[in-house]
């Protein structure tokens, strides 16, 4: 095994102690970015292009869909009560409060379903894409 | 330390790991199972076994164990967060093997700790993201959706790396404890009873 002489080892340890600061300051940083420019998206309901939804709207006249263990509105549904034109043409990218985001098809718009819980829900997809405290839902064309 | 003594260290704290990120996994949050369960228990391996490469071993059988459980969230996401984070506590301890391994003073084990922490959270995190779509033909790689992201994850990766700081100095007290104590006929049969169980837990209990 080779030894590291002294100096070496000293220098390691100050660019470990150099390093953590660095992290700390990016933590920090990014904390700030996302607390002053990017502030959580609270809204009651959903958004869904131009429209904006209260729960009630979305669950009082529509028939509920279990997918999986939850139950919830068919996205497809809430799609067309938007009035979005040519929905087979566009993306959606779903978004949480805390700005997480992904982007589905039409086709897999097709399977999901939106819960009371502002969850939304792909059995097609990974759990990475059933995101939590759903704000909004743009509608992009393809 | 003979390499079958090793192997069935790796079994068995792999097994403890993937046990609870079974059972805690749908109660704590990422952050808190990277700094506490994941880095503490291949901080103390590493201590008490001094092995490289052991550590990587227990990620992947963690993963193995996770990969059993249908609850708690994504199980392919866990699986390669899992995975991930073996793998960059074996990189962060190839890149300061000396300074870690022999840190005597308080403020290189809480940097060692945040550090760590810190790279397993985040790279686990991201790496989830993109390695994830491949294994479902109808998700998408999405790098764009990801970036926009990437300031919560560095955020969030601040808050498991203080965690470690605070774990690392702890677990490193086990530096001492070696399991050169134990004999061999015992050791072999605790490990190999430790690690059933937690197989056998998370097979009858979640699946």
């Amino acid at each position: 095994m080779v030894k590291q002489g002294k100096g070496e080892v000293k220098g390691k340890k100050r660019f470990l102690i150099l390093l953590t600061v660095v992290l700390i300051v990016i933590g920090v940083g990014s904390t700030l970015y996302i607390t002053l420019f990017k502030g959580a998206e609270k809204t009651e309901g959903l958004l869904v292009g131009e429209t904006e939804f209260s729960l009630n709207e979305l669950f009082s006249a529509s028939e509920l869909i279990t997918v999986k263990e939850y139950q919830g509105v068919a996205l497809a549904e809430i799609i067309n009560k938007a009035g979005i034109e040519n929905p087979e043409a566009q993306e959606y990218t779903i978004i949480a409060e805390d700005g997480y985001q992904k982007t589905v098809e039409w086709k897999s718009i097709q399977e999901g379903i939106f819960t009371r819980e502002k969850r939304v829900v792909f059995p097609d997809l990974p759990q990475q894409y059933w995101i939590k405290n759903t704000t909004r839902i743009e509608v992009r064309e393809k | 330390m003979n390499k079958t003594k090793i192997l069935l260290g790796v079994v068995v704290f792999g097994s403890i790991w993937g046990l609870l990120e079974c059972v805690l996994g749908s109660y704590l949050s990422g952050r808190v199972l990277t700094g506490v369960v994941a880095l503490g228990l291949m901080a103390a391996t590493r201590f008490i076994y001094n092995q490289k490469g052991m550590q990587a071993g227990m990620g992947l059988v963690a993963a193995a164990l996770v990969a059993f459980n249908p609850l708690g969230g994504c199980v392919i996401c866990s699986v390669i967060a899992i995975v991930v984070e073996g793998a960059v506590f074996e990189l962060v301890w190839f890149a300061f093997p000396s300074d870690i391994e022999k840190a005597e003073s308080m403020s290189i084990k809480i940097c060692a700790g945040i550090v760590t922490a810190y790279a397993c959270y985040t790279l686990s995190y991201v790496m989830g993201q993109i390695v994830t779509p491949l294994f479902f033909s109808d998700a998408k790689l999405q790098f764009g959706s990801l970036a926009v992201f990437i300031p919560t994850i560095l955020s969030k990766g601040l808050v498991a790396g203080l965690i470690g700081g605070v774990v690392f100095p702890a677990v490193a007290s086990v530096k001492q404890i070696g399991v050169s104590f134990l004999r061999s006929r015992q050791y072999y049969s605790l490990g190999s009873i430790a690690a059933a169980t937690c197989w056998i837990v998370v097979i009858i209990l979640f699946r």
